[in-house]
């Protein structure tokens, strides 16, 4: 033996029990830190991809929109609903001050088929107007959106190019959208004519009969994107006050409901953080003054030997780095497995948009599992250090045993 | 090098006492010479290990000074002092004194390990010379105490210094161990280094040059 690193490494040998209690505490702390910044960003990025998605500043929907039980969660997660108001206020709105885009969506229904999961839902947007779907094409083949053509999400089982039928009309896929986690992934967005088109096809008495009495002249959504420099809140009052039986809503404020949900998730994912940090933190510096005084004589006869204050505390502290960063690596890998195991089960039992941020963010969430257990042992050491290189070596080696 | 506690005391706080300082070592000047093996003897309690820590560098006296030849041992920071007593200073300790979780060799080359030195040859001639040399690779914990003893004096010894202290190193022995730690002890003083041992028996004193009487704190 030449180096202090084996006299470590033999200390911590010596007493398996504890080297291993500790090296799992430092375990758990880092497996929950990097499960738990993992789980949070991912509600973060869910979230964000949803608002993001959503494209507009304001939303405009019929009152009655607003009575609906599900309202919140219909409009976010990209399905417009079936509610509806006549066209011109959307020129009405486009006229008024601080309005940049403005755009409408026309949901004509949702249909089971085999190309999703879950109902389709047909509806109708403007790709001439159109801001909040266009930015999210992933896939296209490059032309523009001509009658029967659709732009799908990403959920829908179909590639561009493809052919869909839906009420026994074809339409050809030319675009598909990136993930949201939304309603979105599970759309059919097409032009109005299309749109109408397969209401006529449905020979559905309420889907005909909306296409024969309003003939695109009504709409369910407005999207209106508001101009820099001008207040989006102002702008949605203005709306409010100008046009009847209609709500202008900020998207933000909508989002408030998932929001909140979300909010209550990462909150509790943080205290539980916080609850296995801080037990971690008080079980290592436990151990670790338990452990000056059991040793109190080794160290006072190192001293003796020709240590210095400096080489005690390396010792400890050295003892203390090494455990817990060998827990700190153990545990990151185990929460990084947890995390791509059980994502998928999480966003279920959760209910929420959940997207796994990217390599990068999750190697500096793995990172900073890592440097908060290790220095979590460190700093618990650090306390056992300073005793140790303080105590008495006179009165310590004086007295026998 | 010979070691000069000047005017050296020591004092200790003691509540419940008059003034509540408890003098351990009375004022005194005191030399350990090179070439000589000095004895301080007394009771248990009377301050013997108290001065020795002192002159050691290891206990800093409440008044005076303690001089290797020119050195002023406390007037160094920590890091010179303990590398000061790394190479100058061999202390043997009073009762146990192995490292748990190092082998009988390790023990022994520990003041040069402390400095990522390599002590194992220093290590195995120093056991060779106690008639430990074949317990290399055994743990403490395995030890009697005649062998622990001399190990720890094989440690104390194993970097050749010039000054060496042993706080009763003979309580715990039989006769036999006793003539070997003495004999030993004896050689190193005969080979130029400055001895002090510091006891409550008398096995000492036909081995020392010098023996002072400590009492209650106080040099005679
Ligand atoms: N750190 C301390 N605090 C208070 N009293 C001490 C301390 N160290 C030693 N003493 C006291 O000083 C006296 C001398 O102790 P010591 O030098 O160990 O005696 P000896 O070695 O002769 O048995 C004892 O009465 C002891 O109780
Ligand atoms: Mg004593």
């Amino acid at each position: 033996m030449k180096h202090l690193r084996q006299f470590i490494y033999r200390n911590l040998v010596r007493r398996p029990v504890r080297s291993i209690a500790l090296i799992l505490l430092a375990a758990v702390l880092s497996m929950s830190i990097c499960a738990g910044t993992c789980v949070v960003q991912s509600l973060e990025n869910g979230f964000a991809a949803m608002r993001n998605r959503m494209g507009a500043d304001i939303m405009v929907v019929p009152y009655a929109a607003l009575s609906r039980k599900n309202f919140d969660n219909e409009i976010l997660l990209g399905n417009t609903g079936n509610f509806y108001m006549p066209k011109e206020n959307t020129e009405k709105i486009s006229g008024m001050e601080g309005v940049q885009n403005l755009s409408t969506q026309y949901y004509l229904t949702s249909v089971q088929t085999d190309v999703c999961d879950t109902p389709v839902h047909l509806i109708a947007y403007d790709p001439e107007t159109d801001f909040t779907v266009a930015p999210w094409i992933l896939q296209t083949d490059g032309s523009p959106i001509d009658p029967y053509d659709v732009v799908i999400g990403s959920s829908v089982r179909a590639e561009v190019g493809d052919v869909l039928t839906f009420f026994g009309t074809d339409v050809t896929v030319a675009a598909k959208l990136d993930r949201s986690d939304t309603d979105y992934d599970c759309t059919v967005f097409a032009d109005m004519e299309t749109i109408l088109a397969l209401a006529d096809a449905s020979g559905d008495e309420t889907l005909l009969s909306y296409s024969q009495a309003d003939d695109g002249g009504m709409v369910s959504t407005i999207l209106v994107d508001v101009a820099d420099g001008y207040d989006i809140e102002s702008v949605k009052n203005d709306i409010n006050i100008h046009i009847k039986k209609i709500r202008a809503l900020q998207t933000k404020n909508v989002l408030s409901g998932v929001s909140s949900g979300m909010s209550g998730v990462s909150g509790t994912a943080k205290i539980l953080m916080s609850a296995v940090w801080i037990i971690a933190m008080g079980v290592m510096a436990a151990a670790f003054i338990m452990m000056t005084g059991e040793r109190k004589r080794e160290f006072a006869v190192l001293r003796v030997l020709g240590a210095s204050r400096k080489k005690l505390t390396a010792v400890v502290l050295g003892e203390g780095v090494t455990l817990s960063g060998v827990g700190a690596a153990g545990g990151a890998a185990i929460g990084l497995a947890v995390i791509f195991v059980c994502s998928g089960w999480m966003e279920k039992q959760l209910n929420l948009p959940f997207l796994l941020p990217g390599a990068g963010s999750i190697v500096l969430d793995v990172i900073l599992a890592f440097c908060v257990s290790t220095l979590t042992g460190a700093a618990a050491a650090s306390l056992a250090a300073h005793r140790i290189s303080r105590q008495d070596t006179g009165t310590i080696i004086r007295s026998e045993e | 090098m010979e070691v000069r506690g000047q005017q050296i005391r020591k004092e200790y706080y003691r509540s419940g006492t008059g003034s509540n300082i408890f003098t351990a070592v009375e004022e005194c000047d005191f030399l350990v010479p090179s070439g000589k093996l000095t004895v301080i003897h007394g009771r248990s309690g009377s301050g013997k290990s108290t001065i020795l820590n002192m002159l050691a560098g290891i206990l800093k006296p409440t008044g005076g000074s303690v001089f290797y030849d020119d050195t002023d041992l406390y007037s160094m920071r920590d890091e010179e002092l303990a590398r000061f007593r790394n190479l100058h200073i061999g202390y043997v300790p009073q009762g146990r004194s192995a490292v748990p979780s190092l082998n009988v060799l390790e023990n022994v080359a520990l003041p040069y390990a402390l400095y990522e030195e390599d002590g194992e040859e220093a290590a195995a001639e120093m056991m060779e010379r106690f008639g430990i040399a074949d317990l290399s690779e055994v743990m403490p914990d395995r030890l009697s105490g005649g062998e622990l003893r001399r190990m720890a004096i094989a440690r104390a010894l194993v970097r050749r210094p010039e000054v060496i202290f042993a706080d009763e190193p003979t309580g715990d022995l039989d006769d036999e161990n006793t003539v070997a730690v003495f004999g030993a002890l004896r050689e190193l003083a005969a080979a130029g280094a400055a001895v002090l041992v510091v006891t409550h028996e008398e096995d000492a004193f036909e081995y020392a040059d010098h023996i002072y009487a400590m009492n209650a704190g106080k040099l005679e």
